[in-house]
């Protein structure tokens, strides 16, 4: 700055601060517009040798294939929009179930880690050792080849009680079978809503029993209109029919991404625990708490607030890393994406709605986070 | 003394009834599961066989007969027979750098170096060209080759990367600073399959018409930057460790940007990242393994390859469990070696 304005003569990008750096801005928006010229130029050539363009027209033509397993209906007339769209609901679906499932076992593992008991210690800490240093496809595959080997066919399924079947097509439960399908259990969530919060609106009045009353009224209403039945799986043929199948990929992936994100949030409440000072730990022994009173009412929940971001993180990582279901031909978003892209040579469009789906999750989850975070603790 | 010893493990293994039911719980399942295990794993276990029936027979247990069958199909997957021992070389060069800075603990222009050096080996012995021999096309590069290739040196490239992209996200100008900002937080929040997959699909639209790259050399491109965005973030949060004191004091030592990142900042910043760090390399690495998804050979794909082999099939799980053994190794090799560093840096941040 000094050297420009006792005029050296040199050239001010060389000297003046300000001045170089908008040269580096300048020079890097040019860099990036002439790239982004070429790879706009080599696209265009590529797409017009194969006289194609980019276009999302055809995300509404019919597919041509079949999903199974899916939350919404998909069959070879649905459009392309509706697989990915079927895709993504398993997605949502597996997701759900695995983080369910890794939070359950992570804190056992994490639990289990830090306590005095060498046994239990030692092989939860070689439990997550031996994830966090394999990798979660092999882990996938040696469960899937395992269920696959060891199942047996659907003629000699191992049955429990007549009810559940265990055969390589997966697991066969009693289902309810409501009227109207989707718009069935709609109508049951919004009746469990309005009776939960009518008692408590009533309930709060003084009239506890009147309360009881509406919300047991509500319910007979639901259950009217929705007219449940117990659909229970029974062997015809080669196959079941009735009951809710879970099949054998969905059953690997859920086991296998429980498995590994369990370890990887078992070590993190076993550091958020760590993490609570020695200090509250004695102030409460010197209160004369038992050891799990100190740990439920000093430990736990000063814990939980160092959780809730990196649980988040793994949350997110879980609902990512559902993208190898395409190993074991799970429907999720990403093998529903393959497919149409060997279908249909659209690979550019399907990775922009594909990762279009995926970021806009992903942001929406960090930014309800910050939100919740900036309430809950007030900071 | 032993009387005491004695004591106090009796008190931790069956102190109360909560821990003696712990304790016997363990004991129950080693009883339950144990000798099972034993016999699967070795008493009854199929060593040698001529053929796959052999580990049909009743009451066979695991079956490393299929791993004796086809160990070369595993590592080498489809390289020529023959040639074996060029992806076997690289591979193994590939370890001996590592090895190498590793024990040099990572000197920077050394590390540049050797890796490059190990990197124009590997390519070269896998080419075949540069050295005079028979070429092999990148499809028939398979197994181990691979996991060297895109394991090792996405990373080994990916890193500096990062640590470039986090400077620039701090120091630069807006509109780098915004440019940085997106790529690693757009990156880090897609899965890698999908990265892979633009690698594979989109990325070939994209090269010049006629010049498209192959899938090996796409998947590499995408993974160093896959990688950068990960290491770009660890390295955030080391640079806003080392705080702005040190910076002023650069300054008015009258270091020069470059002298001061290089000198002050960094070596700080590395220290408190090497941790988070850690976590990034053994993750990457074992990523690598998804490149299987998009139709790229690595030691999961070949292993896939091998059980696919109707007559073998049964026998998938002793395979997996011989590649799962080969990256429990490697990683906990990497994970010890950032332990180290991670105390002697410590110890050299005290002094």
């Amino acid at each position: 700055m000094i050297s420009g304005l006792t005029g050296r003569g040199h050239f001010p990008a060389f000297t003046d601060k300000r001045a170089r750096r908008q040269a580096v801005q300048f020079a890097c928006a040019l860099f990036l517009a002439l790239l982004g010229g070429l790879l706009w130029f080599n696209l265009t050539a590529n797409l017009g040798a194969a006289s194609m363009q980019v276009d999302f027209g055809f995300l509404w033509q019919d597919s041509g294939f079949d999903l199974n397993e899916t939350v919404i209906a998909h069959g070879p007339g649905a459009s392309y929009l509706n697989a990915l769209l079927a895709g993504f609901l398993n997605t949502l679906k597996l997701t759900a179930v695995c983080i369910a499932l890794a939070t359950f076992v992570g804190f056992a593992i994490g639990f289990a880690s830090l306590s005095a008991h060498p046994i239990l210690k030692n092989a939860a800490l070689a439990y997550v050792g031996a994830m966090r240093n394999l990798p979660k496809l092999l882990i996938l595959l040696a469960v899937y080849v395992v269920m696959v080997r060891e199942l047996p066919g659907v003629r000699d399924a191992w049955a429990f009680g007549g009810f559940v079947f265990v055969s390589n097509r997966g697991i066969e439960v009693p289902a309810v079978v409501l009227a109207g399908g989707w718009s069935g259990w709609a109508i049951v969530a919004a009746g469990v809503i309005a009776a939960v919060l009518g008692w408590r609106a009533v309930a709060q009045r003084g009239h506890p029993s009147a309360g009881a009353l509406l919300a047991v009224l509500m319910a007979a209403a639901a259950v009217a209109l929705t007219r449940p039945q117990l659909s229970l799986p029974a062997l015809q043929g080669f196959n079941f029919s009735g009951g809710w199948t879970v099949t054998v990929p969905f059953l690997a992936l859920m086991i296998a991404l429980g498995a590994y994100h369990g370890a990887q949030i078992g070590e993190l409440v076993r550091a958020a625990i760590l993490a609570v000072p020695a200090g509250q730990r004695e102030a409460g022994s010197a209160l004369g708490l038992r050891r799990m009173a100190i740990m439920r009412l000093i430990v736990v929940p000063q814990a939980l607030r160092l959780m809730v971001p990196p649980l988040t993180n793994q949350y997110i990582n879980t609902l990512k890393n559902t993208s190898i279901g395409l190993a074991v031909g799970y429907s999720d978003l990403v093998s529903v994406m393959s497919t149409a892209v060997n279908q249909t040579f659209r690979p550019i469009e399907l990775m922009i709605v594909t990762m279009c789906v995926y970021l806009s999750v992903g942001l929406a989850v960090s930014g309800a986070l910050a939100f919740f975070g900036s309430r809950a603790y007030g900071r | 003394m032993a009387v005491d010893a004695v004591k106090r493990g009796w008190r931790r293994l069956a102190g109360d009834p909560l821990t003696a039911a712990t304790t016997f719980l363990f004991l129950a399942l080693t009883a339950w599961l144990g000798p099972y295990l034993v016999q699967w794993f070795f008493v009854s276990a199929i060593w040698e066989a001529t053929g796959p029936d052999a580990c049909a027979a009743p009451g066979a247990g695991a079956c490393w007969a299929f791993l004796r069958e086809k160990w070369a199909l595993i590592l080498f997957g489809a390289f020529p027979h023959e040639m074996m021992w060029r992806p076997a070389l690289g591979t193994a060069l590939v370890i001996l750098a590592l090895g190498w800075l590793g024990w040099r603990r990572w000197p920077l222009r050394e590390s540049a170096f050797v890796m490059f050096g190990a990197f124009i080996a590997l390519v070269a012995l896998l080419d075949g060209r540069p050295l005079g021999l028979e070429q092999v096309a990148t499809v028939r590069w398979h197994g181990v080759a691979i996991v060297a290739l895109l394991g090792v040196f996405g990373l080994a490239a990916g890193i500096p990367l990062g640590v470039a992209l986090a400077i620039a996200r701090r120091d630069g100008p807006p509109l780098v600073r915004i440019l940085c900002a997106t790529l690693i937080e757009g990156l880090r929040a897609i899965p890698l399959v999908t990265v892979l997959f633009f690698a594979v699909f989109v990325l070939p639209l994209l090269a010049p018409p006629g010049r498209s790259p192959d899938a090996v050399v796409a998947t590499l491109i995408m993974l160093i930057i896959f990688h950068a965005a990960y290491v770009a973030e660890d390295m955030r949060g080391g640079l806003r460790a080392v705080g702005d004191g040190q910076r002023d004091a650069s300054d008015s030592l009258g270091l020069r940007y470059l002298d001061r990142l290089r000198r002050v900042e960094l070596p700080q910043a590395v220290c408190v990242a090497l941790p988070a760090l850690t976590n990034t390399i053994i993750g990457g690495f074992k990523d690598t393994s998804l490149v299987a998804l998009v139709g790229v050979f690595d030691l999961v794909a070949t292993t896939r390859m091998a059980y696919s082999d109707a007559a073998w099939q049964r026998y998938a799980l002793e395979g997996l469990l011989a590649v799962g053994a080969i990256y429990l190794i490697v990683c906990w090799l990497v994970a010890r070696h950032c332990r180290t560093l991670e105390t002697e840096l410590s110890q050299w941040r005290k002094r």
